[in-house]
Order: structure tokens, then C-alpha cells, then sequence
């Protein structure tokens, strides 16, 4: 596992993959926090929050490859046919992803240096946004390493993962449409004579249910530097429950590889 | 023949295998699904577990614990004596993100779900529910605005902008007519709210008017929030002092009060009544010979001199000697808890020599004893004896009916609305005049919830323009820069190969 796992991590270096998402992050991260600069304070917390937001294109750049360029050149065979096992080869490539990942925030540490050296403020609200967003990445890389094992076409699956991860961005919205759709339906069929209360009451479950599901929501109280215990076991749950459907699906694969 | 059976032997073994193949292939596809299915549910489980479990756990890590509610809310929400509604007018927002109202909503949750039933939140738009206004106030005689909220309990209702729960930046705002919210006084204005409306003991509160007193809004939402009921006094028409007054302020009157007010008031002390009386070089230079009459009958003498202060370690500006901090008698700081006040261009406070009166003076807030008062029109002079000058003194009698006590301030820092907006409510000023006005009425109040302020995220060392521009380049042009030539160069590495 830890031979896969070195050998992804430098995969990402010996192709321009690694570097262009590591330039991309500095640029976009680099220029939000210059562009306070002139303002004399800068929180950084604003900063993590907005990064947090474009995931959505760091992740897909950083998971496309994982799984679909072996695929693609064949070399998924090695995998099926490797002394490791299986999971241990998932685990591999999701925790080079997340060093990728990790790696790429030393930006943002050297940002929270700089900030430092002009007297800038460090709190608890800083330092809990950064684990929020850490997490979110490690939701998201996971997702990402599943749509990668999806299919062999890299393009595919950074669309789908890019898609997914936006889509988590908007949950919130989409619930309120949910729940107006619910409460429209419940109304329009409401054959059983059902109060209006009770019908508002089942389009609110819908829309609590799928904002329960929004990470965004989850590791909010990072951001404003509470610290809760749920949105690591949220975030843990959606990682291992990703990285067991990719497990699943290169297993799967295997069985057609022997039949 | 041979070869047809061999045909038929290949064609069965075939199908043998095909046959175990699918049924490894379904029984593996099944075992598939079911162990998806069941990793769902245990997460699923251990999530729903963790967050009934740890629902109210949690730790702010907030230096003035911005996310969390004070002991003070807890104790008033606990014990609620009666049932209290919180009713937003308006939608309840679903999208808190960067709204003003998740200051508001989240925190309000909270104070229902600690009330434990005595306390409801809910939120109708009155364009939506027309009604809800007339269930408010019955009466019809209170106009109530979109996008507040109405504290009720009883028949009993407080009026709160979310607005004015906002502490602003006020120098972004003059310079850059920018509005930045550094702070927030949600928790002590709710909570003071619903304080005011259980309360058993409220205690009335005269502010008097028309004489260009000074703005008092903010001393009255805060006696408010101390269980008072602050009314309006005009005392010229009103002909009278209602019966209820428990304690009249003064706020620094900018015209003289009539002989006829001036009497009213006499009486009043007279009859055991408590006055609290500001004034400052801002009714100066009008002669107040009616008003000043009054605290010369309780021997203190208000004067035209300026208190300067010299000691350069009570000075609040280095180059400045009339902005002081004030030291609170001894009698007075183990009362409220409160060592200094900040006191500025203040007038001198001096016992009098008024011979026919034996009431009894005591200090309350003075200078050090390097301080000097001098005339506000002339310069300082070196004949000035240097001493221990007052800001403000107490004084008592025993009257008719009872025992009178005023209190007098030659500082206006610690009343009067244009100074609390740039010191701020938790300034230790404001709560010493309020915690002054208990001790004439006699009220324990509890700790007074302080406004809560974000952390300044100003530079301490700011960096010059050049400066700034290098640090621009390097993060957004050098730095990725660098990553773009690595990739650059091992992508035509590989290519070459």
C-alpha cells in the first residue's frame, strides 16, 4: 500500500497534472489574499471560505486520473493482479490525492505567514476555517477518486466529479425547491384530507433531510470558529463510504477481469 | 461423429461454466449491494447517534465566545417567571450565509430550546399574515415594521430593529462611507428585552425634557434592559411629578430649568425622591442659576472650572490633559466592581457652603492629587494648587417624607449618546451610571450582558505600497510561476523520452 501510495504521490510530479493544479490553486488563493492587502486588515477566514468554493475545479484536476488512466492504458490489470490488496491500493491513491491536496495549502500557510509579519490577527475562526476547508477537500477528493474509478476517460470523470461538487454547493437551494415541490404535490393529491400544517411539515422533513446531507452546512461552524465533533464523523462517514464504492466497483471489475 | 460429441461436450461445458460464472457473478453483484447497503446504514446510524448525542456540545473557540450564550441569558431563560413569544416579521431565512440574520436566528433557536417550552420564536410575514399585527397589539395603536422583531409578553411587547443590535465601524463609515459590522449586541438586547418584560420588579425612570437635553437612547435601552421603564418628564407641562417616578435624570440640559421646575424638583427631593444630574461645558456659557440653585440646596456646587488632569498616568492621551480616567471612591468601587471611568472636559464638582442645608456629601468619581481646576475661558496658570477634584459627588437628606439623594456629574462620558457611540456599551462608563441610577432606587440588577465585538484584523505593521507590491508579484505571478516551469519541463521531458 505504501509502494502505491509513493507511487502515486510522484506520479503527480513526473506529469504536469501536480504542478498545474498547484499553480492554479496559488493563483486564484495568491490573488484573493493580494487583493486585500491595500485594505490595512484582512481576515483570513474570508480567504479559506472562498477557496472552500472553487473545489469544485481543484478537486476534479487533482481525482480525474486516479483510477481512469490506468484504465485507459491497461495498467489497471497490474492492480487486479498486485500483491496488495485492493483497498489498500483505493486508500492508496485517495491519500496521494490528499497530499496533493495538502501540499497545495502550504499557499495558504505561507499567506497566514505573511499576514504575520504585517501584524495581521490569527484566531480561532483562522485556524477553524482551514480545517473546514481541509475536510471539505477530503470529502471531495474521495468523491473525486470514485468518479475517476467510473470510467476510463479522465474528461468524464473530472466532469462528473466537477458536477457533483458543485451540485453540494447548492444544496441548499435545491432543498427549498424540494420542499416546494413536496408541499405542491402533497397539496395537489391530497385526497386524504391532510392539514396544510402537516403538509408543510413533510416539505420541511424533505428539506431538512437533504440539507442534512449538505457539507457545506456541516463544517459552517468551523468557519466561525466552533468546534463540533459532528462534522468530523459527517465527513469521515462520506469519505469511507465513497472509498468503499470505489473498493466495490475495481472489485467488480476484478471478477470480469477473472471470468 | 466423434467430432460432434466433442462439439457438444464443448458446448455443455460451456454452458456449465457460462451457468457458474452467473451465478458466482449474481451471488458476488448481491453481496455487493447488501455490504453498500449495510456500510450506509451503520453510517448513517453513527451519524444520527453522534449528532443526538452531541447535539449541544460543542466548544467556541472564540475569544469573546461570539457562538455562545452567557450564563447571564441562561439564568433569565430558566427561570422565566412568565410565557414569552419572540415573533420575527418576516420570513424565517433559510440561507443564513452572510446575512445579517445569522446572528440572529441560530441564537434565538437557542433561546427557545433553553427555555425549555416557557418561550416560542417563529417568524410571519405580516404581508403574508395581515392578522399577525392585530395579535401583536390589539389595540392597533403601535405601527410595527417589516423585518423587525416584537418581544411579547403579556400585553407587554418590545420593538427590536436588527439593525440596531449591529455595532458598526464608525470611522469606515465617516471616511469611507462604508458600513463594516464589528460587533453585535443581539444577546444584550434580547435577553434585556425579555429581562424587561417578566420582570416583577420595573422601576420608572423620568428622563426630563425640554431643556435641549442631551440624546439618551442608548441609557434608556440599557435601563430598560435593567428592569426600568423610562418615561419623558416636562415638568413645565406636566405641572407635576408622576407618583411613580422612582429616580429622574438629568441629562445634560442645554437651557436653564424654570424657578417653577426648579421647585418641583426641590419637592420632590424633598419627598424622598432620587435625582441623578449630568452637566457638562456644553450648556456653557448659559447661566443655569434655577438648576445649579437646586444641588447648591443639596450642598454640592456645580462650577464653570475645567478639571486638568497632570498626572501623566491617569491621562488617556499624552498631550491632552482634560481626557482622564476617573477614580471611583472607595465606597463606590467595591459596590460595582468598577476601579476607573473614562472622564472628559469635565466641570469641577465641589461640596458647597451652603449653610442652611445638613445634607450629607460624599465623593463618588475624582481626579488624582495632581490634578488642577481652572476657569473654562482662561489658561492654566501656576498659582493653581494642585488637589483631589471631583467629577461627581452624592449627596443625601432626610426630607419631609423620606430621604432625598442626588447625584451629580460634571461629565457627560458616561450619559449621553454621542460618547457612548464612540466609547461603546461595554464601556465600564455606561455600566457605573447605570449601576449609579440602581443605587439610588435601590434595584439589584444582574451583570449587565456586554455588546460582543469581532477580532480587529488589522495590520499592526502595515506594509508600504512597494512592499505590497512584491508580495503581490511573488504570490500571484512567482510562485505559480515556478509550478507552471516544473510542469512545463517535465511535461517536454516526458515527451522526449
Amino acid at each position: 500500500m505504501i509502494a502505491y501510495y509513493k507511487r502515486e504521490l510522484l506520479s503527480y510530479f513526473r506529469s504536469p497534472t501536480g504542478w498545474v493544479a498547484m499553480a492554479l490553486y496559488a493563483i486564484i488563493s495568491g490573488f484573493f489574499f493580494s487583493s486585500w492587502i491595500p485594505s490595512g486588515g484582512f481576515d483570513l477566514s474570508g480567504e479559506f471560505v472562498f477557496v472552500s468554493g472553487i473545489l469544485f475545479i481543484v478537486v476534479p484536476i487533482i481525482t480525474m486520473r486516479l483510477f481512469s488512466e490506468e484504465k485507459k492504458t491497461g495498467t489497471d490489470v497490474l492492480m487486479y493482479t498486485a500483491s496488495s490488496s485492493l483497498s489498500g491500493i483505493v486508500v492508496a491513491k485517495y491519500l496521494a490525492a490528499l497530499t496533493l491536496f495538502l501540499l497545495m495549502n502550504i499557499t495558504l500557510l505561507i499567506h497566514m505567514l505573511i499576514l504575520l509579519i504585517f501584524g495581521g490577527e490569527i484566531n480561532a475562526v483562522t485556524v477553524g476555517s482551514l480545517f473546514g476547508l481541509l475536510l471539505l477537500g477530503a470529502v471531495f477528493i474521495a468523491i473525486g477518486t470514485f468518479a475517476s474509478a467510473t470510467t476510463e476517460n479522465q474528461i468524464i470523470a473530472a466532469l462528473l466529479s466537477f458536477t457533483v461538487i458543485l451540485l453540494s454547493r447548492f444544496v441548499f437551494i435545491f432543498s427549498e425547491q424540494f420542499r416546494s415541490i413536496t408541499v405542491g404535490i402533497l397539496s395537489a393529491l391530497n385526497v386524504f384530507g391532510i392539514s396544510s400544517e402537516r403538509i408543510a411539515s413533510a416539505g420541511n422533513g424533505v428539506r431538512d433531510a437533504m440539507n442534512w446531507l449538505d457539507p457545506y452546512a456541516k463544517v459552517d461552524d468551523y468557519f466561525i470558529g466552533v468546534f463540533r465533533i459532528q462534522p468530523i464523523i459527517f465527513c469521515v462517514s462520506v469519505i469511507v463510504f465513497f472509498l468503499f464504492l470505489t473498493y466495490r466497483l475495481m472489485e467488480k471489475r476484478r471478477w470480469s477481469q477473472n471470468g | 461423429m466423434n467430432l460432434l460429441r466433442k462439439i457438444s461436450e464443448f458446448l455443455t461445458l460451456r454452458k456449465k461454466k457460462r451457468f457458474i460464472k452467473d451465478q458466482r457473478s449474481r451471488s458476488m453483484h448481491k453481496y455487493s449491494i447488501l455490504s453498500i447497503v449495510v456500510l450506509f446504514v451503520i453510517l448513517i446510524i453513527m451519524n444520527v447517534l453522534v449528532d443526538l448525542l452531541a447535539e449541544n456540545r460543542f466548544v467556541d473557540l472564540t475569544a469573546q465566545k461570539m457562538n455562545s450564550v452567557s450564563e447571564e441569558t441562561r439564568k433569565v431563560l430558566t427561570d422565566l417567571p412568565a410565557e414569552v413569544q419572540i415573533i420575527g416579521l418576516f420570513e424565517r431565512p433559510d440561507n443564513l450565509e452572510s446575512s445579517i440574520y445569522q446572528l440572529f436566528v441560530p441564537l434565538l433557536d437557542k433561546y427557545e430550546e433553553l427555555s425549555k417550552g416557557k418561550m416560542s420564536v417563529s417568524y410571519y410575514d405580516p404581508d403574508a399574515y395581515p392578522s399577525i399585527v392585530f395579535g401583536l397589539d390589539p389595540t392597533g395603536s403601535t405601527s410595527f415594521s417589516k423585518d423587525t422583531y416584537v418581544v411579547k409578553s403579556g400585553d407587554r411587547f418590545v420593538i427590536i430593529d436588527p439593525m440596531d443590535c449591529l455595532i458598526f465601524d464608525s470611522y469606515e463609515y465617516s471616511v469611507n462611507n462604508r458600513t463594516v459590522i464589528v460587533g453585535n449586541s443581539v444577546e444584550t438586547v434580547f435577553t434585556g428585552s425579555i429581562s424587561y418584560l417578566v420582570s416583577g420588579d420595573l422601576r420608572r425612570a423620568y428622563f426630563t425634557n425640554g431643556h435641549s437635553e442631551s440624546g439618551s437612547s442608548t441609557i434608556r435601552d440599557l435601563l430598560r434592559y435593567d428592569g426600568y421603564e423610562c418615561k419623558d418628564l416636562y415638568l413645565e407641562q406636566q405641572g407635576g411629578i408622576p407618583d411613580d417616578c422612582e429616580v429622574i435624570i438629568i441629562n445634560l440640559p442645554k437651557s436653564d430649568f424654570t424657578e417653577n421646575e426648579a421647585g418641583l424638583l426641590s419637592d420632590f427631593l424633598s419627598d424622598g425622591g432620587k435625582i441623578i444630574m449630568v452637566s457638562d461645558f456644553s450648556s456653557y456659557p448659559t447661566e443655569m442659576t434655577n438648576l445649579f440653585a437646586l444641588a447648591e440646596k443639596m450642598r454640592i456646587s456645580i462650577t464653570s472650572d475645567i478639571i486638568r488632569e497632570n498626572s501623566p498616568e491617569f491621562m488617556l492621551v499624552a498631550d491632552n490633559n482634560y481626557y482622564s480616567k476617573g477614580i471611583v471612591s472607595d465606597a463606590y468601587s467595591s459596590l460595582f466592581g468598577i476601579e476607573f471611568v473614562t472622564v472628559g472636559e469635565s466641570r469641577s464638582i465641589q461640596l458647597g457652603d451652603y449653610s442652611e442645608s445638613d445634607a450629607t456629601v460624599r465623593p463618588i468619581l475624582a481626579s488624582s492629587s495632581n490634578a488642577v481646576a481652572h476657569y473654562v475661558e482662561s489658561n492654566p496658570t501656576e498659582n493653581l494648587v494642585e488637589g483631589t477634584k471631583y467629577f461627581a459627588l452624592h449627596s443625601a437628606i432626610d426630607g419631609r417624607t423620606g430621604r432625598g439623594e442626588m447625584i451629580v456629574l460634571g461629565t457627560g462620558f458616561i450619559s449621553a449618546d454621542e460618547y457612548i457611540s464612540s466609547l461603546g456599551t461595554n464601556d465600564d462608563g455606561i455600566r457605573f451610571f447605570r449601576y449609579l441610577i440602581h443605587s439610588l432606587t435601590g434595584k439589584t440588577v444582574q451583570t449587565p450582558i456586554p455588546a460582543k465585538f469581532l477580532p480587529s484584523y488589522d495590520f499592526t505593521n502595515m506594509p508600504s505600497v512597494s512592499e505590497q507590491t512584491i508580495w503581490t508579484v511573488m504570490l500571484i505571478a512567482i510562485i505559480p510561476f515556478v509550478f507552471i516551469s516544473a510542469g512545463i519541463i517535465v511535461y517536454y521531458r516526458r515527451k522526449h523520452k
